[in-house]
């Protein structure tokens, strides 16, 4: 290849991420609705699970996927955007030992796992202490279609954090 | 080249349209940039994309050298050029889905004529990942973007004195690596 342009289909790519970004599109939204789909399709996500004090879990489920419509590549979203699905906080509370609650998403750049998401679809979910920042208790979900794995990653659990 | 001040102003007020423009206007500057610096055309995609998602991601620390944004992606691209598999690390699982053109190829095995350039990219890759970030970028930004010292150093955002010195002692130490890997 002898072009020295950046592939009009990857830079497309970049540029649809990158303009959600700059518009302040949350990566992903907790508790979107989620359009009927044309078909829907079973994976096999891997759930990436990061808890704060270091205890790291994987887990693999199955769930539906629903379609949606962005402007960077089609994304898709788990469990009905819903991460109450996955785990209560009630239930997330009792795993860490202390109070906990979702809360909404920050940037898709904050972590490398969850800059997938918006992008091969999957769904983002953090619980946090209540007590403000300086409780630094926490768990984060990243779900992420096995099948949009990165090769050198197919040997690992899927684990992050 | 129109001043970007205004577009950047814009950008950081969420204008998405004007990232779009500062997007469209470099990425393929940025791309060019990089592909000298790594051996492998997906390689320099990688950091052409994290170039620009660390300009916003890091937006509030960018500074506008003569009118543009470019010197600053320029730095960038340059310091994750240095260590991509690292310096990409954070955008891997979302580069890995997008869609590529054929970049299982490498340039300098299809075509002959480009293997001269191959090695020097491989020799400057080594010079640049033997410095640190700011002398890597002083180094490229002038011997291989033909910018002046002055200039480099607005992008850098070190003195000109300084990056004169720097650049003495840059090549000096560059000169010396070349010349102990012929001997070995």
């Amino acid at each position: 290849m002898e072009d020295d342009r950046l592939d009009p289909r990857f830079a497309s790519a970049v540029r649809g991420v990158l303009l959600d970004e700059v518009r302040g599109t949350p990566p992903l939204r907790t508790a979107r609705p989620v359009r009927a789909a044309a078909r829907r399709p079973r994976w096999h996500p891997v759930l990436a699970l990061g808890i704060a004090a270091g205890l790291i879990v994987a887990i693999a489920i199955g769930f539906s996927v629903a379609s949606q419509t962005r402007s960077s590549p089609p994304a898709t979203q788990p469990l009905h955007g819903d991460c109450a699905e996955i785990l209560t906080s009630r239930a997330a509370s009792e795993l860490i030992g202390k109070p906990l609650r979702l809360v909404p998403a920050t940037s898709a750049l904050s972590a490398p796992q969850w800059i997938a998401v918006p992008v091969v679809g999957g769904l983002q979910c953090t619980w946090a202490g209540v007590g403000g920042v300086e409780d630094a208790s926490g768990i984060t979900l990243t779900v992420l279609p096995a099948t949009a794995r990165p090769k050198q990653m197919k040997a690992d659990t899927g684990c992050f954090g | 080249m129109d001043d970007e001040t205004a577009l950047w102003s814009a950008a950081l007020a969420r204008d998405e349209r004007a990232f779009g423009i500062l997007f469209d206007r470099h990425r393929d500057r940025v791309f060019r940039h990089a592909l000298r610096l790594v051996d492998h055309r997906s390689e320099a995609e990688d950091v052409a994309a994290a170039a620009f998602f660390e300009l916003w991601r890091r937006c509030e620390a960018v500074r506008i050298v003569e009118g543009s944004v470019l010197p600053r992606l320029l730095v960038t691209a340059t310091n994750l050029c240095r260590n991509v598999a690292r310096g990409t690390r954070r955008y891997r699982a979302m580069l890995s889905g997008f869609p590529r053109g054929e970049d299982g190829i490498d340039p300098a095995v299809v075509a002959g004529d480009r293997v001269d350039r191959a090695q020097e990219a491989e020799r400057l890759h080594r010079a640049i990942a033997m410095l640190s970030a700011d002398d890597a970028a002083l180094l490229v930004l002038t011997a291989v973007e033909g910018w002046t010292a002055v200039r480099a150093a607005a992008a850098i955002g070190i003195t000109p004195d300084a990056a004169r010195t720097r650049l003495v002692r840059i090549r000096r130490l560059v000169r010396a690596e070349l010349e102990n890997e012929g001997a070995r």
